[in-house]
């Protein structure tokens, strides 16, 4: 029950708020307001484009050619994965400028600064839903398939395109359908590329409202944050509308088996170099030319070894605010992945082998509602917490509003998800008679769960409480409405560094942060399979 | 279409899956590739259809090579059919699409193609199932279509990766008929590779029999059934049992004498066997019970029977211990029950003759 409370009444308190019809009026007849959605849609369509192309075409080298450095374009598909949006906008910025590896004249990154250019950003960082639900589609195709068409004569790119890409093209649309929710909800990368562009998304809009007029606008941005909620979740409707109706299943054969692949041949070094190029471009350059700026004595100045220093380094590390934001990061982070994995263990246990009829029907209904907050925009989620917890709480007479707490309690409900799917998996996968055995042995719930479930699951929950942790470590979304004075997070950091204009000093963070990130991405390296399993980008 | 395979050797990773294969097939031949899971009988398949590239050696198809010499012709070039254990029918295509797909980039006008198709499906007897989808099919129907594929293809060479394993038994008799009939409608050359040998001895004009790698016997049913060129050829197909044997004359006539299981026996035996201690294998046919005075005969005691509808299989201990299976086409003698055993046949296992002299040559059904 408290789970659910944390789960659904935000968003039922955000309703109350809204329903006014004076300011559902007010706000819907506004042209800003058209303007930005129009915006969002744009944006999110073209991103999930890009996405779809790149990711298919990683997917597509990695999954049925015999491409050179599979694991190396698998890693460069994925990565986007560990790297917050702010961090990737604010790279891709210094790739562009005088200060970046490719050294550009001022001025150079003028046509990034577009719907164009959030749309590429968009469609860059969430490659990696594409790229797996792609994977996915194209290993499920029997290998059979492949052959029979190459044995009725057809060659590779009639192949490509009558029975591989159709095939996939079910797992290829549920990628795409993902990746439009998903930019619709992003906040990062419209923020930092479209608030100087004038550009503004309906997540951007709604921040922009807040941040100026406080909570007094409250309601308006409610009546906002509504109609962006809607327009998700008629996108996620419509994606799984389409998922139930592309029906394509596939006949005997051995799906899951060994992989067709095709062979190059002559092609092999072009389509190796060309999606390494892409991953340089996409990944490299800009990663390289974060660091290149961080290390830069002024902005816009070429990095030179006469220009090189560490000084931004220094700041960051000495000045109080900036090193307290890595610390509210870091116990958020954790604090919400321990949070989530000691509830997402008994619910997801409960949820298969519970005894009780009704208490399986109640986790079944709760297991739709759980998915809500991950599927609205985090910017919905938000303010869903500034109206439940901005009043005092009853009894203690203390507001929530203010402190670290609510970005915890705000985060619980966003990450639950990312935590509870691969251990309810991980359930699935152990044989019930193991609990059984313990029943028949005369052992109660609250026994067998610590004697006998919690260590068989123990792998498969450390791995999603680690993919919990690097995802709420770079937060911005949420943290961007909640955060407080003295209680900013690493993303908060960044975002107001860059829009203060000290850009070496954000990417200093944004470098250390993602040197933190890929510390603990490395260390997983170090776990049992059975806890990798869990892990996309080791998988 | 002739193929011919020349020393072929192919391997996955470490392990040979093919050790100096030849094989001669000739045009027309349905030739059966029968063995255990793992033989090597599926990759001898993959090579002749060009999914998987031999280490070394030579495969000619028609006189042309096709794999050797640094050449190597891949699978959509070598216009072949295949027909998949899975079926492998396109989900997301239609019957008529799935069956015309071959048709469609080989220059064929539109109304041909319709018209290859709607024969190739009338000859599976599936006319009315052009539009439907192969989801909506039963597993013998989707077999079908699977065949209907390869008719309209018409290919000189159709290669077969055991096409009735995933069909229940009830269907695979009425299946065997249509490989016969479109093998006798294509005039093709057919490579079926199966781990059954009911279907091989039903289907084949020659069965060529796979252990590790390699052929131990490449030649018609009836031969492969009555004279295996040795023990593992004899364990592999048929019924019976091996039995030291000493022979004790040179052969006359293909036949000759010897001394087994405390009995004399007069038995069929191939070229080059010597008088001296042989093997001998013994079909449940070569036996029967009761007595006569023209055979070879010995006491035995009879262990059990087990009925096999058409006859009964009698297991019986001789007076050496040595056990045996004899075919019975009355009431089996009861338990324990003393009778005469008589000894009509066998085959002296020619281990040490070399495959080609054991058989007789191919001939057509």
């Amino acid at each position: 029950m408290v789970i659910a409370w944390l789960s659904l009444l935000p968003l039922l308190r955000l309703l109350v708020e809204a329903l006014h019809p004076k300011t559902i009026i007010g706000v819907i007849a506004s042209p800003v307001l058209a303007r930005a959605l129009m915006h969002s849609v744009v944006t999110s369509l073209g991103g999930a484009f890009v996405s779809l192309l790149i990711g298919t075409a990683y997917a597509l080298a990695v999954s049925v050619t015999d491409a050179g450095a599979r694991r190396l374009l698998s890693a460069a598909a994925l990565l986007p994965l560990l790297i917050p949006a702010q961090i990737v906008a604010l790279a891709w910025m210094q790739m562009l400028s005088p200060s970046g590896l490719l050294s550009l004249p001022p001025g150079s990154d003028a046509a990034l600064y577009s719907a164009g250019g959030i749309a590429l950003l968009l469609g860059v960082e969430h490659m990696p839903i594409v790229f797996l639900a792609a994977r996915a589609a194209l290993a499920g195709i029997p290998a059979e398939l492949i052959e029979a068409a190459r044995a009725a004569g057809a060659h590779g790119p009639r192949v490509l395109a009558r029975i591989v890409l159709p095939l996939a093209s079910p797992g290829l649309a549920a990628g795409f359908g993902l990746a439009t929710v998903s930019c619709l909800g992003s906040f990062g990368i419209p923020a930092m590329i479209g608030i100087p562009a004038r550009y503004p998304t309906l997540a951007v809009l709604i921040y922009q409202r807040l941040a100026g007029f406080g909570t007094a606008v409250l309601p308006e941005a409610t009546v906002m944050a509504l109609c962006l909620a809607v327009v998700s979740g008629i996108a996620a409707a419509a994606n799984g509308w389409v998922a139930r109706r592309a029906d394509v299943r596939t006949i005997g054969g051995t799906a899951g088996g060994t992989a067709y692949r095709f062979e190059l041949g002559r092609w092999r070094l072009v389509v190796t170099a060309a999606l390494l190029a892409l991953a340089a471009v996409t990944a490299v350059l800009p990663l390289g030319s974060l660091v290149s700026t961080s290390l830069s004595r002024a902005y816009g100045v070429p990095l030179r070894p006469a220009t090189a220093t560490l000084g931004h380094y220094a700041t960051v590390l000495a000045t109080p605010e900036m090193a307290g934001a890595f610390a509210t990061s870091a116990w958020l982070a954790l604090a919400a992945a321990t949070t989530i994995i000691a509830l997402a263990i008994p619910l997801a246990v409960l949820r298969a082998w519970g005894g009780q009829v009704w208490l399986k029907h109640l986790l079944g209904a709760f297991d739709r509602v759980i998915d809500a907050p991950y599927a609205l925009p985090g910017i919905v989620l938000a303010i869903g917490m500034i109206l439940l917890y901005l009043a005092p709480l009853p009894l203690l007479r203390v507001s929530l509003y203010g402190t670290g707490w609510i970005m915890l309690l705000a985060y619980i409900p966003r990450f639950l998800p990312l935590g509870l799917r691969p251990v309810q998996a991980a359930v699935a996968r152990i044989d019930p008679a193991t609990d059984e055995a313990a029943r028949a042995q005369g052992a109660r719930f609250l026994h067998r769960l610590v004697a006998i479930t919690v260590p068989l699951l123990g792998p498969a929950a450390a791995g999603a409480g680690i993919l919990v942790l690097l995802t709420a470590f770079g937060e911005l979304t949420v943290s961007a409405l909640l955060w407080s004075p003295g209680n900013e997070t690493i993303g908060v950091l960044i975002f107001s560094l860059n829009e203060g204009g000290d850009i070496a000093g954000a990417a200093a963070v944004s470098v250390l942060c993602l040197a933190a990130v890929f510390a603990v991405a490395g260390l997983t390296a170090l776990l049992p399979a059975s806890a990798r399993r869990v892990l996309p980008w080791a998988a | 279409m002739r193929i011919e395979l020349v020393d072929v050797v192919a391997a996955f990773s470490e392990r040979r899956a093919l050790d100096q294969v030849n094989l001669d097939i000739g045009a027309g031949e349905f030739l059966v590739v029968l063995g255990a899971s793992g033989c090597g009988k599926t990759t001898l398949l993959r090579v002749i259809a060009g999914f998987h590239r031999p280490i070394s050696g030579e495969v000619r198809i028609g006189g042309r090579v096709v794999s050797g010499n640094g050449r190597f012709v891949p699978v959509e070039d070598r216009g072949l059919g295949i027909v998949f254990q899975s079926y492998a029918l396109w989900p997301h295509m239609s019957v008529a699409g799935n069956v015309g797909f071959a048709l469609a980039r080989r220059g064929v006008s539109r109304a041909d193609r319709q018209r290859r198709v709607t024969r190739a499906l009338q000859q599976v007897g599936l006319e009315d199932y052009a539009m439907r989808y192969p989801m909506e099919l039963s597993g013998g129907q989707r077999q079908r279509v699977a065949l209907a594929r390869c008719l309209a293809k018409a290919p000189a060479i159709v290669l077969l990766d055991e096409p009735l394993a995933s069909l229940d038994p009830a269907l695979r008799g009425a299946m065997q008929d249509e490989f016969i009939g479109m093998h006798q409608r294509l005039g093709s050359t057919f490579v079926y590779v199966t781990h059954d040998q009911s279907e091989a001895l039903a289907l084949a004009d020659r069965i060529a029999l796979m252990q590790q790698g390699r052929i131990l016997q490449c030649d018609p049913p009836r031969v492969i059934h009555d004279c295996p060129a040795s023990a593992a050829v004899a364990r592999f197909v048929g019924g019976g049992a091996l039995v030291p044997a000493i022979m004790l004359a040179a052969a006359t006539d293909g036949r000759t004498r010897v001394r087994a299981a405390g009995a004399e026996w007069l038995v069929r035996t191939g070229r080059g066997s010597t008088p001296g201690p042989v093997t001998l294998c013994v079909r449940p046919h070569d036996l029967a019970l009761g007595q006569a005075a023209d055979h070879g005969s010995a006491r035995a005691v009879v262990l059990d029977a087990r009925y096999q509808g058409s006859h009964w299989l009698v297991r019986v201990r001789l007076e050496d211990g040595t056990e045996l299976e004899a075919a019975h086409s009355g009431e089996p003698p009861a338990r324990g029950k003393s009778v005469e055993l008589r000894i009509l046949d066998g085959w002296v296992v020619p281990d040490a003759i070399p495959v080609s002299e054991a058989g007789t040559q191919f001939t057509r059904r």
